[in-house]
């Protein structure tokens, strides 16, 4: 019993933190997903929009191009004195419909033109033909990534209307120190100097071009996000760092996890509070089951001596002699007071015990009321008996004549002005039927439950001076309940009519008895 | 005593130089008579000077931006300074001088963006130099971009435009390498910008920070002491206060037989038999000049020249144009140098111009020089040595040949350099010390 209490309690403190602890982790979970789902996003969104202005410099810049466009047909003068009224650019070339290279001379080349040729040199070498970049790209006018020294340099071509193809090479830095200005004004206006990010802009070789955001992630350390540039910025990327700690949504995690300890643990003390409680409720109840049955054996041994040597006494002494009624008065005394005992035991047990043995009923009546005549002999109260059940049945012949006990003596007590009091018996297949009626003054009707109840007794100028504990009908029902019957009060008329019920079928008789 | 005239006549002849009400221009050749036969090397100078402002105390509006490092490695007593000489900077400066300020570390940012300076506004500009504190690394590159951008907004014809670079490391986010910066420097001068770059301490490029201010035609300087900073942005002000005129392109056109093989001492476009080359601004009562190595064909000057007669000259024409910021116009001086021929080998000596020969061999010294710091960053210590010494042995021999005492004034530099790069615990500051006069003989740097 203990064992499955106990495992009982187990279960209940552990599915609700199961429950708990199950859809708390799914709920954080789930919110780190979306959370981190959003960080993406947002490193996405926020690179996009990088992208975005990286691919708006270099139409700048195409457009600032296109205006150079009529110096093709210009002197070589008018040509050298457009570079140098331009900032960004390094070199203009001209290549004729035929794909001969007008501007500059390569048979006497000015000294910055000569450099020119030396670090395109794979483009002249090499046979890129710019005339068919238009056809194969669809395009009228594109850029032309080349290697040189530090990194990668920009030829912007355009193909003219006359078939003739314009070039000009740019200063790589400028390009680059535009990039940086336009992503430095996004970086002042987006909230992306935070310490826990970082975006970076690399070139082909790794190196760093440009750095926003405070967060400086460790050596080995992969962004998380990465973003390619389009051409013309082959191998250069965008790549955002952040700080892995933004993967806890704030607040979540931590306050979490301790609120679910916290509810575990009360759960916990208040299953654990309970089990004890119930344990040592059982413990109590076991210690009082013991008591009451190491009382009542202590009780009955010496009442059942007394008993026993009054007996010896009636037996030995003749009815005339006064020594016999003496006898007689302790063997009924001793009756009563293990009556009375029997009562006290019965409260005290949570379960009264029912043993059955073949009893003849109505001898156990008649014997108790015989008994309680005699008692009775002063008060006037007689006994009718009508016997309906003078046969052997299987009942426990204690609690019929405890419960039979307690109803007579309340008759005597309560209802000696009716003067007697008429017992029937019958029974059935399955019940013993007890009826016990007086004709005392009777129990209002709206006190026929209540006087089943332990210690009550109805007062009134009647009772009063009555002894008694009131507990003889709340014994006698659950008596009578634990056998499979009940005690009922019924009232036809003036005074109390008990039903008393006993099964005495039981479901191993009805099975197989 | 006939000789003396004719010499002092040649002379005359051959240092011709015109006034202008602006710029004064300054044409010489080194040898400006020739042999008859044979190829020949001679060079042109061309000088430009600055005229002095009527008005003493007028001055052109100035257009600046700091561009401040702040790398992790300027914190304590460098950053102090250099707050202390941009103090200094602004109380240089006058109501209605453009400025700006821009902080470099990991990236860029500005402080103050360009504004214009008022009785008002300064103490603003003045609590926000307060505000910086170092911490980083160095993204030098994107500093002077930034700078650059933010001298567009008051870039205008009549304001001396400039970035003053302040750094003491190593450039290590963005382009960093010293071609890199030189271009980023072109590209700024192009738009009428110059970078003068300041190096502090011992831990900066030097190569870096002379390209860039090399090509951007700006100032540098090395101060190895924070306390000389201000003192250094004070001669940097000054030097900008000085500018007379600005955007000065001179075309040099050299007749047939005349070939320019190359500029020995500034950046420059040579075709065939022309030559270009721009100087960002002319400052007051100070000359810039350039150094040109000619190639001379006698035969080839004959054959194109009208008459076949043997005192055929040889003429080259060189044309100024600059913007006047006194008169607020651009203006145009021009004049022209000629070469003759003779078969006199001493008349030759004689007539030759000790002071440009002085310049050539300061340049080509400087050239040497600059070898020489190649040789022993890549680690040949012996070889930069013995350059050094022979070149400190060529200089004091033209030092007396040329009566010029600056060249024998650099001797003594090279021979010390000899010396101290030889030394690990002094080579850094040597390094420095050298770009830095190379950089003040190239340019004619006024500090």
């Amino acid at each position: 019993m203990k064992k499955r209490l106990t495992f009982l309690y187990i279960a209940a403190f552990l599915l609700p933190l199961t429950a708990l602890l199950l859809f708390g982790t799914r709920a954080v979970m789930g919110e780190r997903y979306r959370y981190k789902e959003n960080v993406y996003d947002s490193y996405g969104g926020k690179l996009s929009i990088i992208r975005r202005d990286i691919i708006r410099v270099l139409e700048q810049f195409e457009n600032r191009l296109d205006l150079l466009l009529p110096l093709a047909g210009g002197s070589s003068e008018e040509l050298r004195e457009g570079i140098r009224e331009s900032y960004f650019v390094r070199q203009i070339f001209i290549i004729d419909p035929n794909g001969e290279l007008i501007f500059p001379s390569r048979d006497n080349p000015g000294n910055l033109e000569e450099a020119f040729f030396d670090r395109t040199s794979m483009i002249w070498d090499g046979g890129i033909d710019f005339r068919i970049l238009p056809e194969a790209l669809s395009a009228v006018s594109g850029w032309y990534p080349y290697y040189e020294g530090n990194g990668t340099s920009w030829i912007y071509w355009h193909l003219l209307e006359d078939g003739r193809v314009f070039g000009a090479d740019l200063f790589r830095e400028v390009i680059i120190a535009e990039l940086f200005l336009s992503m430095a004004d996004w970086a002042r206006t987006t909230v992306s100097s935070s310490e826990f990010e970082r975006i970076v802009l690399r070139d082909e070789l790794g190196r760093v071009l440009f750095v926003s955001g405070g967060y400086e992630p460790p050596e080995e350390e992969a962004p998380f996000v990465t973003a390619p540039l389009p051409d013309p910025f082959g191998g250069w990327r965008l790549e955002a760092y952040g700080d892995r700690a933004l993967f806890t949504p704030p607040g979540t995690g931590l306050p979490l996890v301790l609120f679910g300890l916290a509810a575990a643990l009360a759960l916990a003390t208040v299953g654990f509070l309970l089990w004890r409680e119930t344990r040592r409720e059982l413990a109590e109840a076991g210690k009082r089951v013991s008591f009451v049955n190491q009382v009542s054996h202590e009780l009955k041994t010496p009442l059942t001596n007394i008993r026993m040597y009054a007996e010896l006494l009636t037996l030995r002494l003749e009815d005339t002699q006064k020594e016999h009624g003496f006898a007689e008065i302790i063997l009924r005394e001793s009756e009563r007071l293990s009556r009375m005992i029997s009562n006290v035991l019965t409260f005290s047990r949570d379960h009264p015990a029912v043993r059955k043995a073949p009893v003849n009923p109505d001898q156990c009546i008649k014997r108790i009321a015989m008994n309680r005549q005699a008692l009775w002999a002063a008060s006037g109260m007689e006994v009718e008996f009508n016997s309906g059940a003078d046969t052997l049945l299987p009942l426990d012949g204690d609690i019929l004549e405890q419960i039979s006990w307690n109803l007579l003596s309340n008759a005597g007590k309560y209802a000696a002005t009716g003067g007697s009091i008429t017992i029937s018996t019958s029974f059935d297949k399955e019940v013993f039927t007890a009826r016990f009626r007086d004709r005392g003054p009777g129990i209002p009707p709206r006190k026929a439950e209540a006087v089943f109840k332990p210690f009550y007794r109805i007062e009134d100028s009647l009772t009063e001076g009555v002894s008694g504990s009131g507990l003889g009908l709340s014994i006698s029902r659950e008596l009578a309940r634990a056998h499979g019957g009940d005690l009922q009060l019924e009232h036809p008329g003036a005074g109390c009519l008990f039903v008393l019920t006993m099964a005495h079928k039981t479901e191993s008789d009805k099975a197989g008895g | 005593m006939k000789k003396n005239i004719l010499m002092t006549a040649l002379l005359v002849f051959a240092f011709s130089s015109v006034f202008a009400q602006g710029v004064s221009l300054e044409l010489s050749l080194a040898h400006p008579l020739l042999a008859d036969t044979g190829l020949q090397t001679t060079y042109l100078r061309v000088g430009l000077s600055g005229y002095e402002p009527a008005d003493q105390g007028s001055r052109p509006l100035v257009n600046a931006a700091l561009v401040i490092d702040r790398s992790g490695s300027m914190s304590g007593e460098r950053m102090r300074q250099a707050i202390q000489a941009g103090h200094t900077a602004l109380e240089m400066l006058r109501n209605g001088d453009a400025v700006s300020i821009i902080t470099y570390s990991d990236s860029a940012e500005v402080i103050i963006p360009a504004t214009l300076l008022d009785s008002r506004n300064r103490a603003r500009f003045h609590r926000a130099l307060d505000t910086i504190e170092a911490s980083g690394t160095t993204a030098l590159f994107a500093g002077v971009a930034m700078g650059g951008r933010e001298l567009k907004t008051y870039l205008q014809s009549q304001r001396v435009n400039r970035v003053i670079l302040l750094s003491d490391g190593i450039a290590n986010i963005g382009p960093s390498s010293p071609r890199e910066l030189g271009n980023l420097g072109e590209t700024l001068r192009r738009r009428g910008i110059s970078v003068s770059t300041i190096g502090l301490g011992l831990g900066y490029n030097a190569d870096l920070m002379y390209e860039l201010a090399a090509r951007s035609d700006g100032n540098h300087a090395f101060v190895e002491n924070p306390s000389d900073l201000a003192g250094i942005f004070r001669r940097e002000f000054e030097s900008l206060m000085a500018v007379v005129a600005r955007d000065a392109e001179i075309r040099i056109s050299f007749a047939p037989g005349l070939r320019p093989l190359r500029l020995l001492n500034r950046e420059g476009e040579l075709y065939g038999n022309q030559v270009v080359f721009r100087l960002n601004q002319l400052y007051a009562l100070q000359e810039q000049y350039v150094l040109i190595e000619v190639e001379v064909d006698p035969e080839r000057v004959r054959s194109a020249a009208a008459g076949a007669s043997a005192g055929a000259e040889a003429a080259v024409e060189v044309s100024a144009g600059y913007l006047n910021l006194g008169a607020g116009v651009r203006e145009n001086i021009s004049d022209t140098i000629g070469l003759r021929f003779s078969k006199s080998q001493e008349e030759i000596l004689a007539r030759q111009d000790r002071r440009t020969l002085a310049d050539v061999t300061l340049q080509i010294a400087t050239n040497r020089n600059e070898s020489a710091l190649r040789m022993r960053e890549e680690g040949r210590v012996d070889e930069a040595r013995m350059l050094l010494q022979e070149n400190a042995e060529m200089l004091t021999e033209a030092a007396d040949l040329y009566d010029e005492p600056q060249l024998k004034a650099y001797a003594q530099d090279n021979i010390q350099s000899a010396d101290r790069i030889m030394e690990d615990s002094v080579w850094e500051q040597e390094q420095k010390k050298m770009r830095a006069s190379q950089f003040g003989n190239r340019t004619q740097q006024s500090y």
